[in-house]
């Protein structure tokens, strides 16, 4: 018994932390952000989008 | 408490305008961007004296016109009702180059304050600015600053409160065409008769204004809501793309032909006027800064020095990299232990301990000790790029690249490949001939990311381990080989369409890098690459122990009986040829494409190695690559692979952004696979000669 509680709360944990990291990943590409998370040199092109907007 | 002001920082590039802002707001700031493109826009905000800032960094631009996204972005920010002010940061030092961004400024119509910065250097070359009469002759507050040494701050917040409140301009005393002091050596012929020194800093030729006053009743009558309507007349008479097409207007008298040249030069002249006013023993550009280009932008010198400061770099990322990381290493075996024997005292499933220890703990874990290595790389090449060194590189291989049907611009973006693709990716929109943007996107990706380091790391420290560093660096070295040879290939079979792009650069003067520039920058890139080790790294981790740990018949303890192996056996004959023939490795290489460094954590989760950088760890995985066949020269066809193939997901996603063709994104795919195959069978086979 205190085995399978303990095993159920890992669960739920490891699927909490799944959750917010897809999470993450969906509102970044929504926001227009690509993952270029190795770390980008001379980086001046991502980030998040707040506004859909066209340039005119 | 006043509402919040709103302030945009312009300015050309290296201008110290990024500097200043992070003055201002530090590390906290909103990286976004631009509405509708993929220009990067910085906010940041503080408080001072009572008063709320907002403070928009906008892309360095050397004008406004609207012959680049950056310039279109800064423009219309600066129309929009969005800002309050705009602070013009200019390189005091270079005032006659600024200047020209700063006149259009103020012809906008928008609160415009000048900050010189880099005040120090012009103290240091005994140079001075008559603070006093830059102001008249311009009409707007000047304020001296120096980012780096944080002096001026204040009161250039102070002047922008003030400034905004108080507005308009400041009295312009012009002694340029004004009648009233108009030397008498000034005939009818000579003579202005457009009036408006003391409305305008900036006025041109009659011929101009004549122009202007046509146009200004035609805009006023069609379009009554316009505001400034003497800027949109210089527009029009310039032909501008956006404001023609937006606010045309009948007038053939004016609009018959493109007077953007004379307005161009009539501004330069102002400019000349300017600094013969107001600058006191102007000086050439810095000896130092000479003498450093005249070797490392030599003809020959000049490649030669490129590679040997990028093997320094790795010296470096092995070096001192190596030695943090051991760090790295035994806090994840003491966390993954510990982990492990909590959970066994808990009584957890062995499944659910499995998953977290030996597929998250170990994939995502088996990244981050390699974050010191990354962490060395981005601090020396923020270092390079920080101190102007990196803007020769371009230079430097403009002569390279322009045999090959690309110029220097080209190698811009692939310089920026050396930290990530996608921004190199995007970098490419620079390049005005769309031919040559999709040649740049085609080859750019077989620049080295630091992605791939994990990669090279991992295999050269295992397989090559005193010639670790040579082994690694040859992988950088192959990859800029493979772009240039490629970009030589689609030169000859492109030829007839290949324009001549001649490269125009700004090559700043060298500078000591600042350390708060430094550190930001590469904490950004510490944050992103956490990021991903949370995001992508863990969900691939995941993916990878249950593709390994579960087959047809459900659980097996057995890999050979997974989904994994079975999608990998299915797709080794593909891979024999060319020294990769072994289902793990090519399962790692396949879960690499939704991000090159899943390639190390995915080895960790099918080797079943918690600590794959540790001592034992390294040890574990060598000897089960032993096991199977894998010795050194399939390890250096694995790099060699790895450097080539399909670019990570978020580089494919970028592609087809910047193309809006999935056809393209595909074919990109497709050529580096085959470029990739290609090349690590040459080098398998001919390494297999000498083993």
């Amino acid at each position: 018994m205190p085995g399978a509680l303990s095993t159920i709360l890992v669960c739920l944990l490891i699927a909490f932390v799944l959750f917010l990291s897809l999470r993450k990943l969906w509102k970044d590409k929504k926001n227009g952000k690509t993952c270029c998370g190795g770390g980008c040199q001379g980086c001046t092109r991502c980030g998040e989008n707040n506004k859909k907007q066209k340039l005119r | 408490m006043a509402h919040e002001l709103s302030i945009g920082f312009v300015g050309n590039p290296n201008c110290g305008k990024t500097t200043l802002f992070n003055a201002y707001t530090g590390a906290n700031l909103k990286v976004a961007n631009w509405p509708g493109v993929t220009v990067e826009k910085k906010e940041g905000s503080f408080r001072f004296h009572d008063q709320e800032y907002r403070l928009v960094d906008l892309p360095g631009t050397y004008s406004l016109t609207s012959y680049t996204m950056e310039e279109q972005v800064a423009r219309q920010y600066i129309l929009s009702d969005e800002v309050n002010v705009i602070i013009d940061v200019a390189d005091a030092s270079a005032l006659e180059r600024n200047l020209y961004l700063t006149l259009q400024l103020i012809e906008l119509g928008k609160p415009v304050i000048l900050a010189l910065n880099m005040m120090d250097i012009v103290e240091k070359r005994g140079m001075e600015i008559d603070l006093h009469r830059l102001p008249e002759m311009l009409g707007i507050p000047v304020i001296p600053v120096s980012a780096r040494r944080k002096t001026g701050l204040d009161i250039l917040m102070h002047a922008a409160a003030h400034h905004q409140k108080h507005g308009h301009d400041l009295p312009l005393i012009h002694h340029h065409g004004d009648g009233a002091d108009e030397p008498e050596s000034r005939t009818e012929q000579t003579r202005h008769k457009h009036q408006h020194h003391k409305e305008f800093a900036m006025v041109y030729s009659d011929e101009i204004e004549d122009k202007i006053d046509l146009l200004i009743p035609l805009l006023q009558k069609k379009y009554p809501e316009l505001q400034n309507y003497r800027w949109h007349a210089l527009k029009l008479l310039e032909h501008d793309k956006e404001i023609s097409s937006h606010y045309p207007v009948e007038c053939p008298e004016a609009l018959g032909k493109s007077y953007e040249k004379e307005i161009i030069n009539q501004k330069y002249d102002f400019i000349d006027e300017i600094i013969q006013e107001v600058l006191v023993n102007k000086e050439k550009k810095a000896a130092v800064t000479d003498k450093a280009d005249s070797i490392l932008t030599h003809k020959w010198l000049g490649l030669p020095i490129f590679l040997l400061i990028m093997a320094l770099v790795f010296f470096l990322t092995f070096t001192i990299g190596d030695w943090l990381k051991g760090y790295f290493e035994a806090g994840l075996e003491f966390f993954s232990g510990g982990v492990r024997a909590g959970l066994e005292s808990l009584q957890v499933s062995p499944l659910i301990v499995s998953l977290l220890v030996d597929g998250i703990i170990a994939g995502v874990g088996g990244i981050l000790t390699f974050l010191p290595n990354i962490l060395i790389l981005f601090l020396a090449l923020a270092f390079l790029e920080d101190s102007g060194y990196m803007a020769r590189v371009a230079y430097v291989m403009d002569g390279i690249m322009g045999k090959l049907g690309l110029s220097g611009r080209s190698f811009i973006p692939m310089v920026l490949g050396f930290g990530c693709t996608v921004p190199a990716i995007m970098a490419s929109r620079a390049l005005e001939n769309k031919r040559d943007r999709y040649k740049t996107m085609l080859i750019t990706p077989f620049m080295s990311c630091s992605a791939r380091l994990p990669i090279y790391v991992l295999f050269s420290q295992l397989f090559f381990s005193r010639h670790a560093m040579l082994a690694a660096y040859s992988m950088y070295l192959l990859g800029l080989l493979v772009a240039i040879l490629c970009a030589f290939l689609l030169h000859i079979f492109d030829r007839k369409h290949t324009k001549e792009n001649s490269l125009l650069i700004e090559l700043p003067e060298y500078k000591a890098p600042s350390a708060r520039t430094i550190f930001i920058y590469v904490w950004e890139k510490v944050k992103d690459y956490l990021t991903k080790a949370g995001t992508t790294i863990f969900i691939a981790s995941i993916l990878m122990w249950f593709l390994l740990n579960f087959g047809p018949n459900g659980y097996s303890e057995d890999m050979s009986q997974t989904f994994g192996s079975m999608i990998g056996r299915w797709i080794v004959p593909f891979f024999a040829p060319i020294g990769l023939g072994f289902w793990q490795i090519v399962v790692a290489l396949i879960a690499g494409i939704s991000a090159k460094e899943v390639v190390v954590s995915s080895c960790a989760v099918l080797f079943g190695i918690s600590n794959i950088n540790s001592a034992a760890g390294m040890s574990a995985i060598l000897s089960s690559l032993g096991a199977m066949g894998f010795g050194p020269l399939n390890a250096y066809a694995l790099m060699t692979f790895s450097l080539l193939y399909v670019p990570c997901a978020a580089t494919l996603a970028t592609i087809k952004k910047e193309t809006e063709s999935w056809g393209w994104t595909g074919l990109v795919a497709l050529f580096q696979i085959c470029v990739a195959w290609g090349v690590t069978f040459l080098v398998y086979h001919i390494g297999l000669l000498f083993v």
